[in-house]
C-alpha cells in the first residue's frame, strides 16, 4: 500500500506534532496529554516508516539501490543551479528512518514518565518532535542542500534540549558549547558542499543541470569526471564537518557536556540518532570516499581518526564518576568504532554498529535515567550501589545492555564490533595496527561499563542513602575528586525542584513507573536479538547451517555494491582467522569484565573501591586536560579578539558614526536660528535679502 | 500736461514703505494682508508710470499679470486665514508659529 507523498508524511507527522504541542500544549493539552500527542506524532510517522519500508522491500533488489523518490517540489532553481525538495528512501535511509522513528518513539514514551512534574513539560515535546522531523529531513533528503538543512536543524533542537534546564548555569552554557563545536564542524562541511558545486560545474557539460543530489554527485565522481585531488578535498572537508557533529577528535569535546541535558534528550539525539549522522554522511557519500582512494577503499583518514577517538574517549571513561559521562564517552568511543569501519570501506559494519549501538546505548541511557529518577538526580556512581534492591527492572535491563556493548555474545554488541574489527584486521598492514587499537578498546568498553553496572546496582554506596550529599565528614572515605565540579553539577534546578515537589526527595531509591522500565524492557529486547537478527556473520551460517543470515548486509548490498569494494562481509578470510579473531573479540570482552570484577565486584568493600590506582590518575580523571587546552589555545584568545573587535566597534565605527550625527546636529542647531516660525521675522529676512540684492545691483555692478 | 516721472514714482515709493510698515508692525493678519495689497499696487503705479514714460505697453501688461495673482493671492489667503481663524480663534501672526522645528 502507499499513497502520494508518503516519504514527505513521514517527515511532516512529527513538524505537526511540534506545532500542535507548541500552540495548544502549555494551555489545553498539559501534563500527560502533550507527551501522548507527541507520542502519537512519533508513533504515526514509525507507522509509515514501516509501510514505507515494505514498499521499498518489495522492489527488485536492482531498483531498490535507487529506491524511492519523492520530488515534493521544484525548491532554489537558479540557472543551472536546480535544487528540488526531494526525498529518497534506498535501503541506507531506510535502515536509519527505522533506527530514527523507532527508537524515537519509545524514547518519546519514556520521556512521558521522565519529565513528569516539569513546568516546561509540554515544550519539552515540542523540541523532540521538531528533533524528530529534522533528523528524518536529514536521512531522507536526496541531495547536499536537504541533508545540510537537515543537519543544521538537528545541530538547533540539540542546542534548545541540551539548555532545556536554562535556569542552571552549566546547562545554558552546555548547550553553547554544543553549538559553538558544532559550528565549526559545520563550516567544514559547508566548504565541502561548496567544493562539490563548484567541482560539478567544471565536470557536467555546460548548461546541465546541477541537481547536487547524492545520486548526480555520485554518478559523475564514480565516471571519473572530477579530479582526483579535489574529491579527496571534498572528503576531507565532510569529513571535518562529520568529526564535530558526530564528536570525534578533535571536536568531540561537546558531547560530555552535553549530559546536561535531560536524559532522555542525551538517550535520543547524543547516543542513537543525531550523532550518527556523521557516519550516516559518509556512508551516503561512499562513492566519494572510495573514489578518493581506490587502492584499498575507505578513507585513511576516517579509519585512523575513529581508532583514535575510540581509544582516547575509551580511556576517559575508565575512571569517570558521573553515569552520564561514562556513557558519553562511551558513546564518543562507539562512534569511534563506526567511523573505523566506514573509514576501511566497511560501510555495512559500520551502520551495523550504529542500529546496534542506537538500542544498547539508548537502554543504557535511559536505565540511567532511570536510576536518577529513583535517586533524586544523583548522577555520582560513588552514590551509589545495591541498586539491584530497589530498582530490579532497570537492573536487569541494564545488565542485558552492558553485557550487548561490551561484545559479549550473542548480544548485539558482540556481532556488530567483531565485524568492525574483522573489517580492520583484512584492510592491509595498517589495519592489523587498527585492529589492535579496536582490540584494546573493546577490552576498556567492557572494562568501565561492567566497573559502573557494579557500582551502580551491585554492593554498597560509599555514601549511604539519605544522608546528606556532597560528602557527610563523617563518612570515613574521602576522596580528594569528591568536590570536582563533574560530581555536583546535576543536582540544583527547575527538575529537581519538581521532583521533590512530587515526594520523592531523599529517601530510599525505587523503582521507576512503568512507561519508563516498559521502553527499557523494549530496548533491551532489541538489543539481545538485534545482533544475531540483523548481522549473523555469514561464515558462521555457511559452516553451521544454523538458520541465521546478514540480513543487514544483503539489505544494503543495492547501496554500497559498486566496482570491486562491497563491504562484503570478511571475505579475504579464512574460516580459521575468522575464528580467532571473534576469539579475540570474546576474550578482550571478558577480561574487561573480570578486570572490573576483581578491582569493583561486590566482594570489594565500597570504600576501598575508589582508592583503586585507576581512578586517582588525575590525567585521565582530568579527561587529558583537553578542554583547559582548548580554553588557552582557542577560547581565552578568541576573548581576546573579541575585546578588541568590541573596543573597534565602540571606539572606532561608532565614533565615526556619532561624529557624523553630531555634525548634522550642530549645524541643525546653527540653522534652527534662523527657523523661527513668526511670519515677520521671515518678512525681514526677505526685505533683508531683498536689499543686500539691490545694493549689489546698483552699486557693484 | 501731466505730473513728470518722479512725482509718480515718489508716491510708489510711499506706498511701498506704508505698505511695508503695515507688514512689519500690525500683527492682526488681515492688516498685514491688506498692506501686501497696498505693496503691489504701489509697485502696479511704479509699471504703469514707467510705461507711459516709455511709451511702452510691456509695463501695463505685467500689471495686469500682477493684478490677475493678486486676486488669487486674496483667495487662497483668505480662505487659509478663515481656516486658521475656526481652529485657533485667532488672526493674530505671531500665533502662526507652528511650522518652525
Amino acid at each position: 500500500m502507499t499513497f502520494p507523498h508518503l516519504l514527505f508524511f513521514i517527515i511532516l507527522l512529527p513538524f505537526l506534532g511540534a506545532l500542535v504541542n507548541a500552540f495548544w500544549g502549555k494551555r489545553y493539552l498539559r501534563e500527560p496529554n502533550a507527551g501522548r500527542v507527541a507520542v502519537l506524532f512519533a508513533a504515526g510517522s514509525f507507522a509509515l516508516s514501516v509501510l514505507a519500508v515494505m514498499n521499498l522491500a518489495q522492489m527488485p533488489a536492482a531498483q531498490r539501490g535507487v529506491g524511492i523518490v519523492d520530488r515534493v517540489y521544484p525548491w532554489i532553481y537558479m540557472g543551472r543551479f536546480q535544487i528540488d525538495f526531494s526525498l529518497t528512501l534506498d535501503p541506507l535511509s531506510a535502515v536509519m528512518i527505522l533506527v530514527v522513528t523507532g527508537v524515537g518513539t519509545l524514547i518519546h514514551i519514556y520521556a512521558m514518565g521522565y519529565m513528569h512534574g516539569d513546568p516546561l513539560y509540554s515544550r519539552f515535546f515540542v523540541y523532540l518532535n521538531l528533533f524528530l522531523g529534522s533528523m528524518l529531513v536529514l536521512v531522507l533528503g536526496s541531495n547536499f542542500i536537504l541533508l545540510y538543512v537537515g543537519w543544521e536543524l538537528v545541530g538547533a533542537c540539540s542546542y534548545l534540549l541540551i539548555g532545556f534546564w536554562f535556569e542552571r548555569v552549566s546547562a545554558a552554557k552546555a548547550g553553547m558549547k554544543a553549538f559553538v563545536v558544532n559550528r565549526v564542524g559545520d563550516y567544514g562541511f559547508a566548504i565541502g558542499i561548496f567544493l562539490t558545486f563548484v567541482a560539478m560545474t567544471m565536470a557536467l557539460p555546460p548548461g546541465a543541470p546541477i541537481e547536487m543530489s547524492f545520486r548526480q554527485v555520485s554518478e559523475v565522481v564514480a565516471a571519473g569526471a572530477v579530479p582526483m585531488i579535489t574529491v579527496m578535498i571534498i572528503c576531507l572537508l565532510l569529513f571535518w564537518g562529520a568529526t564535530g557533529k558526530s564528536a570525534q577528535i578533535p571536536l568531540y569535546v561537546w558531547l560530555a557536556d552535553a549530559m546536561e541535558g535531560p536524559t532522555p534528550v542525551s538517550a535520543l539525539i547524543h547516543a542513537a540518532t543525531m550523532v550518527t549522522a556523521g557516519i550516516y554522511m559518509i556512508a551516503r557519500t561512499h562513492v566519494l570516499f572510495d573514489y578518493a582512494t581506490p587502492t584499498i577503499g575507505g578513507f585513511p583518514v576516517v579509519a585512523l581518526i575513529g581508532a583514535l577517538t575510540a581509544i582516547f574517549a575509551a580511556s576517559i571513561a575508565l575512571v569517570q564518576y558521573d553515569i552520564k559521562r561514562v556513557l558519553a564517552y562511551s558513546t564518543i568511543s562507539q562512534l569511534g568504532y563506526m567511523f573505523l569501519a566506514v573509514g576501511v570501506g566497511a560501510y555495512v559494519a559500520g551502520i551495523f554498529h550504529l542500529v546496534t549501538h542506537a538500542f544498547f546505548k539508548a537502554c543504557l541511557f535511559l536505565g540511567a535515567g532511570s536510576v536518577m529518577h529513583g535517586l533524586h538526580n544523583e548522577v555520582d556512581m560513588r552514590k551509589m550501589g545495591g541498586l539491584k534492591r530497589y530498582m530490579p527492572k532497570t537492573h536487569i535491563t541494564f545488565a542485558i545492555a552492558t553485557v550487548a556493548i561490551a561484545g559479549i555474545p550473542p548480544l548485539a554488541g558482540f556481532f556488530s564490533k567483531d565485524q568492525i574489527l574483522a573489517h580492520a584486521f583484512e584492510h592491509g598492514t595498517s589495519g592489523k595496527i587498527l585492529w589492535g587499537i579496536g582490540l584494546v578498546t573493546a577490552f576498556m568498553t567492557s572494562f568501565y561499563m561492567f566497573r559502573m553496572y557494579f557500582r551502580v546496582f551491585w554492593g554498597e554506596p560509599e555514601i549511604a542513602y539519605g544522608q546528606a550529599q556532597g560528602g557527610d565528614p563523617t563518612v570515613p572515605h574521602q576522596n580528594p575528586a569528591d568536590h570536582s565540579p563533574d560530581a555536583e553539577g546535576h543536582d540544583v534546578g527547575r527538575h529537581s525542584e519538581a521532583v521533590q515537589a512530587h515526594g520523592h526527595g531523599g529517601g530510599l531509591p525505587h523503582e521507576s513507573p512503568g512507561n519508563m522500565t516498559g521502553v527499557l524492557w523494549a530496548l533491551a529486547i532489541l538489543s539481545v536479538v538485534g545482533g544475531f537478527l540483523l548481522g549473523f556473520p555469514e561464515f558462521i551460517s555457511h559452516a553451521t547451517g544454523l538458520p541465521f543470515g546478514h540480513l543487514l548486509e544483503g539489505w544494503l548490498v543495492p547501496v554500497f555494491h559498486h566496482g570491486g569494494q562491497t563491504g562484503h562481509e570478511a571475505g579475504h578470510l579464512s574460516l580459521a582467522v575468522e575464528l580467532l579473531l571473534m576469539g579475540a573479540s570474546i576474550a578482550a570482552a571478558l577480561l574487561g569484565l573480570a578486570a572490573a570484577w576483581a578491582l569493583y565486584g561486590p566482594a570489594k568493600a565500597p570504600q576501598f573501591r575508589s582508592a583503586q590506582g585507576l581512578e586517582r590518575t588525575g590525567f585521565l580523571q582530568g579527561k587529558y586536560y583537553i578542554d583547559e587546552l582548548y580554553n588557552a589555545v582557542i577560547v581565552r584568545p578568541g576573548y581576546v579578539l573579541a575585546r578588541i573587535s568590541d573596543g573597534f566597534d565602540r571606539y572606532v565605527v561608532d565614533m565615526i558614526v556619532n561624529l557624523t550625527a553630531f555634525f548634522v546636529a550642530f549645524w541643525g542647531e546653527v540653522f534652527r536660528f534662523f527657523q523661527s516660525g513668526y511670519l515677520r521675522w521671515y518678512a525681514w529676512g526677505m526685505l533683508g535679502g531683498a536689499t543686500i540684492l539691490l545694493a549689489w545691483f546698483v552699486f557693484l555692478s | 500736461m501731466t505730473p513728470a516721472l518722479p512725482y509718480y514714482l515718489t508716491l510708489s515709493a510711499i506706498l511701498f514703505a506704508v505698505g511695508m510698515m503695515g507688514v512689519f508692525t500690525r500683527r492682526n493678519v488681515l492688516i498685514v494682508f491688506m498692506s501686501i495689497e497696498l505693496m503691489l499696487n504701489s509697485v502696479n503705479l511704479a509699471f504703469v508710470a514707467i510705461s507711459r514714460h516709455l511709451n511702452a505697453v510691456n509695463g501695463q501688461a505685467i500689471v495686469m499679470f500682477v493684478m490677475a495673482v493678486a486676486a488669487a493671492e486674496v483667495a487662497v489667503g483668505l480662505a487659509i486665514i478663515i481656516a486658521w481663524f475656526r481652529n485657533r480663534e485667532s488672526v493674530d501672526v505671531d500665533d502662526l508659529s507652528l511650522l518652525k522645528w
